[in-house]
Protein backbone atom coordinates (compact mmCIF):
# COMPACT_ATOMS: atom_id res chain seq x y z
CA UNK A 1 0.00 0.00 0.00
CA UNK A 2 1.35 3.41 -0.89
CA UNK A 3 1.75 6.27 1.55
CA UNK A 4 -1.48 8.08 1.03
CA UNK A 5 -3.15 10.98 2.75
CA UNK A 6 -6.69 10.68 3.98
CA UNK A 7 -9.19 12.97 2.35
CA UNK A 8 -10.76 15.12 5.06
CA UNK A 9 -14.05 16.59 3.86
CA UNK A 10 -15.30 20.02 4.92
CA UNK A 11 -16.13 19.23 8.51
CA UNK A 12 -15.68 20.24 12.09
CA UNK A 13 -11.94 19.57 11.76
CA UNK A 14 -11.62 22.28 9.13
CA UNK A 15 -13.64 24.73 11.22
CA UNK A 16 -11.55 23.85 14.28
CA UNK A 17 -8.36 24.29 12.22
CA UNK A 18 -9.40 27.80 11.17
CA UNK A 19 -10.46 28.58 14.74
CA UNK A 20 -7.06 27.48 16.11
CA UNK A 21 -5.25 29.51 13.45
CA UNK A 22 -7.18 32.63 14.48
CA UNK A 23 -6.49 32.00 18.18
CA UNK A 24 -2.81 31.44 17.37
CA UNK A 25 -2.50 34.77 15.54
CA UNK A 26 -4.35 36.61 18.32
CA UNK A 27 -2.12 34.97 20.95
CA UNK A 28 1.07 35.91 19.14
CA UNK A 29 -0.12 39.53 18.84
CA UNK A 30 -1.15 39.37 22.51
CA UNK A 31 2.33 38.21 23.55
CA UNK A 32 3.83 41.13 21.66
CA UNK A 33 1.61 43.65 23.42
CA UNK A 34 2.01 41.89 26.76
CA UNK A 35 5.82 41.91 26.55
CA UNK A 36 5.70 45.72 26.21
CA UNK A 37 2.88 46.48 28.67
CA UNK A 38 4.07 44.23 31.49
CA UNK A 39 7.54 45.76 32.07
CA UNK A 40 6.13 49.30 31.70
CA UNK A 41 3.33 48.51 34.13
CA UNK A 42 5.65 46.90 36.63
CA UNK A 43 8.73 49.12 36.47
CA UNK A 44 7.18 52.30 35.09
CA UNK A 45 8.88 54.64 32.63
CA UNK A 46 11.56 57.24 33.43
CA UNK A 47 8.92 59.95 33.89
CA UNK A 48 6.12 57.80 35.36
CA UNK A 49 5.73 55.63 38.43
CA UNK A 50 4.82 51.94 38.06
CA UNK A 51 1.21 51.61 36.96
CA UNK A 52 0.40 48.35 38.72
CA UNK A 53 -0.41 47.90 42.37
CA UNK A 54 0.14 44.53 44.06
CA UNK A 55 -3.29 43.08 43.17
CA UNK A 56 -2.98 44.06 39.51
CA UNK A 57 0.54 42.70 39.45
CA UNK A 58 -0.62 39.43 41.01
CA UNK A 59 -3.40 39.14 38.45
CA UNK A 60 -0.90 39.82 35.65
CA UNK A 61 1.47 37.24 37.09
CA UNK A 62 -1.28 34.67 37.10
CA UNK A 63 -2.23 35.66 33.56
CA UNK A 64 1.38 35.28 32.51
CA UNK A 65 1.56 31.71 33.81
CA UNK A 66 -1.84 30.83 32.38
CA UNK A 67 -0.81 32.36 29.05
CA UNK A 68 2.43 30.36 29.00
CA UNK A 69 0.54 27.13 29.60
CA UNK A 70 -2.09 28.15 27.07
CA UNK A 71 0.63 28.56 24.42
CA UNK A 72 2.25 25.31 25.54
CA UNK A 73 -1.08 23.61 24.78
CA UNK A 74 -1.94 25.72 21.74
CA UNK A 75 1.29 25.18 19.79
CA UNK A 76 1.11 21.35 19.57
CA UNK A 77 -2.66 21.63 19.11
CA UNK A 78 -2.09 23.91 16.12
CA UNK A 79 0.47 21.49 14.63
CA UNK A 80 -1.91 18.61 15.29
CA UNK A 81 -4.83 20.28 13.53
CA UNK A 82 -2.51 21.20 10.62
CA UNK A 83 -1.63 17.52 10.08
CA UNK A 84 -5.22 16.36 10.52
CA UNK A 85 -6.49 19.04 8.16
CA UNK A 86 -3.75 18.04 5.70
CA UNK A 87 -5.09 14.49 5.66
CA UNK A 88 -2.32 13.00 7.83
CA UNK A 89 -4.03 12.29 11.17
CA UNK A 90 -1.68 9.41 11.93
CA UNK A 91 1.49 11.41 11.45
CA UNK A 92 4.34 9.90 13.49
CA UNK A 93 4.74 13.11 15.56
CA UNK A 94 1.08 13.41 16.57
CA UNK A 95 1.08 11.10 19.63
CA UNK A 96 3.89 13.12 21.24
CA UNK A 97 2.01 16.35 20.42
CA UNK A 98 -1.11 15.00 22.12
CA UNK A 99 0.99 14.01 25.15
CA UNK A 100 2.38 17.56 25.32
CA UNK A 101 -1.18 18.90 25.32
CA UNK A 102 -2.08 16.51 28.16
CA UNK A 103 0.93 17.62 30.25
CA UNK A 104 -0.05 21.24 29.60
CA UNK A 105 -3.53 20.48 30.91
CA UNK A 106 -2.00 18.79 33.98
CA UNK A 107 0.15 21.89 34.56
CA UNK A 108 -3.05 23.90 34.84
CA UNK A 109 -3.85 22.14 38.15
CA UNK A 110 -1.13 23.82 40.28
CA UNK A 111 -1.30 27.08 38.34
CA UNK A 112 -5.10 27.19 38.74
CA UNK A 113 -4.83 26.56 42.48
CA UNK A 114 -2.04 29.10 42.96
CA UNK A 115 -3.89 31.62 40.83
CA UNK A 116 -7.13 31.06 42.69
CA UNK A 117 -5.78 31.61 46.16
CA UNK A 118 -2.19 32.62 46.56
CA UNK A 119 -2.11 35.36 43.95
CA UNK A 120 -5.41 36.96 44.78
CA UNK A 121 -4.94 38.90 48.02
CA UNK A 122 -8.36 40.54 47.54
CA UNK A 123 -10.04 37.17 48.15
CA UNK A 124 -9.23 37.23 51.81
CA UNK A 125 -7.69 34.56 54.03
CA UNK A 126 -7.45 31.02 52.77
CA UNK A 127 -9.47 28.43 54.63
CA UNK A 128 -8.70 24.74 54.40
CA UNK A 129 -12.26 23.96 53.32
CA UNK A 130 -12.03 26.44 50.45
CA UNK A 131 -8.60 25.21 49.52
CA UNK A 132 -9.72 21.58 49.50
CA UNK A 133 -12.71 22.57 47.34
CA UNK A 134 -10.54 24.34 44.79
CA UNK A 135 -7.98 21.52 44.84
CA UNK A 136 -10.74 18.98 44.21
CA UNK A 137 -12.33 21.10 41.48
CA UNK A 138 -9.07 21.75 39.58
CA UNK A 139 -7.71 18.25 40.09
CA UNK A 140 -10.92 16.60 38.94
CA UNK A 141 -11.57 18.82 35.92
CA UNK A 142 -8.04 19.16 34.58
CA UNK A 143 -6.87 15.78 35.87
CA UNK A 144 -9.76 14.03 34.15
CA UNK A 145 -9.25 16.05 30.96
CA UNK A 146 -5.48 15.40 30.96
CA UNK A 147 -5.96 11.66 31.49
CA UNK A 148 -8.57 11.53 28.72
CA UNK A 149 -6.16 13.33 26.36
CA UNK A 150 -3.35 10.93 27.35
CA UNK A 151 -5.64 8.06 26.47
CA UNK A 152 -6.20 9.62 23.02
CA UNK A 153 -2.40 9.83 22.65
CA UNK A 154 -2.24 6.08 23.22
CA UNK A 155 -5.00 5.56 20.64
CA UNK A 156 -3.06 7.66 18.14
CA UNK A 157 0.10 5.70 18.95
CA UNK A 158 -1.66 2.49 17.96
CA UNK A 159 -3.06 4.25 14.87
CA UNK A 160 0.43 5.35 13.81
CA UNK A 161 1.75 1.79 14.19
CA UNK A 162 -1.18 0.39 12.20
CA UNK A 163 -0.65 2.98 9.47
CA UNK A 164 3.06 2.14 9.27
CA UNK A 165 2.12 -1.53 8.93
CA UNK A 166 -0.40 -0.67 6.24
CA UNK A 167 2.10 1.54 4.37
CA UNK A 168 4.64 -1.28 4.33
CA UNK A 169 2.15 -3.93 3.24
CA UNK A 170 2.65 -4.71 -0.43
CA UNK B 1 14.29 -9.99 9.46
CA UNK B 2 14.56 -13.81 9.11
CA UNK B 3 12.34 -13.81 6.01
CA UNK B 4 14.43 -13.13 2.91
CA UNK B 5 12.75 -11.96 -0.29
CA UNK B 6 14.48 -13.41 -3.33
CA UNK B 7 12.57 -11.29 -5.82
CA UNK B 8 15.72 -9.90 -7.46
CA UNK B 9 17.00 -13.46 -7.96
CA UNK B 10 13.80 -14.56 -9.70
CA UNK B 11 13.74 -11.37 -11.78
CA UNK B 12 17.30 -12.05 -12.90
CA UNK B 13 16.40 -15.67 -13.79
CA UNK B 14 13.44 -14.50 -15.86
CA UNK B 15 15.47 -11.54 -17.23
CA UNK B 16 12.77 -9.13 -16.19
CA UNK B 17 13.27 -5.52 -15.11
CA UNK B 18 11.55 -3.89 -12.16
CA UNK B 19 9.58 -1.61 -14.49
CA UNK B 20 8.35 -4.54 -16.59
CA UNK B 21 7.40 -6.55 -13.50
CA UNK B 22 5.55 -3.64 -11.92
CA UNK B 23 3.57 -3.09 -15.14
CA UNK B 24 2.71 -6.78 -15.49
CA UNK B 25 1.87 -7.30 -11.80
CA UNK B 26 0.00 -4.02 -11.53
CA UNK B 27 1.69 -2.58 -8.45
CA UNK B 28 3.78 0.54 -8.24
CA UNK B 29 7.55 0.62 -8.58
CA UNK B 30 7.77 2.09 -5.08
CA UNK B 31 5.95 -0.87 -3.54
CA UNK B 32 7.92 -3.36 -5.59
CA UNK B 33 11.15 -1.72 -4.41
CA UNK B 34 9.98 -1.97 -0.79
CA UNK B 35 9.40 -5.68 -1.36
CA UNK B 36 12.67 -6.24 -3.25
CA UNK B 37 14.78 -4.49 -0.62
CA UNK B 38 13.15 -6.48 2.18
CA UNK B 39 11.55 -3.45 3.85
CA UNK B 40 7.99 -4.76 3.54
CA UNK B 41 6.27 -5.80 6.75
CA UNK B 42 3.61 -7.88 5.01
CA UNK B 43 2.60 -9.13 1.60
CA UNK B 44 -0.95 -9.76 0.46
CA UNK B 45 -1.82 -13.17 -0.95
CA UNK B 46 -3.26 -11.39 -4.00
CA UNK B 47 0.08 -9.62 -4.65
CA UNK B 48 2.03 -12.84 -4.13
CA UNK B 49 -0.33 -14.64 -6.48
CA UNK B 50 0.16 -12.03 -9.22
CA UNK B 51 3.97 -11.98 -8.83
CA UNK B 52 4.13 -15.79 -8.93
CA UNK B 53 1.89 -15.76 -12.00
CA UNK B 54 4.07 -13.27 -13.87
CA UNK B 55 7.41 -14.81 -12.84
CA UNK B 56 6.04 -18.34 -13.24
CA UNK B 57 7.35 -19.52 -9.90
CA UNK B 58 6.21 -20.78 -6.49
CA UNK B 59 5.90 -18.59 -3.35
CA UNK B 60 8.78 -20.62 -1.90
CA UNK B 61 11.02 -19.42 -4.73
CA UNK B 62 10.41 -15.84 -3.66
CA UNK B 63 10.47 -16.20 0.11
CA UNK B 64 13.06 -17.87 2.25
CA UNK B 65 13.37 -18.32 6.01
CA UNK B 66 16.80 -17.86 7.60
CA UNK B 67 17.26 -18.25 11.33
CA UNK B 68 18.84 -15.22 12.97
CA UNK B 69 22.01 -15.37 15.06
Amino acid sequence: MENQNFHIPLSSIRVFYLFIQVIWVVSVIGIGIWSVVLPIGFFGTPDKKPLFDLVTWATCFRGMFSGAIFLWVLYPLRSLTCTVNGGRPFDITNPSRIRKIAFGVFAWIPVGIIGEYLLKPARGPITWVDFAGVLWQKAVVFGFLGLAILMFAEVFDVGVRLKQDQDLTV
Amino acid sequence: MPIIVNLDLMMAKRKMSLTELSEKVGITMANLSILKQGHARAIRFSTLERICGVLDCQPGDLLEFKREG
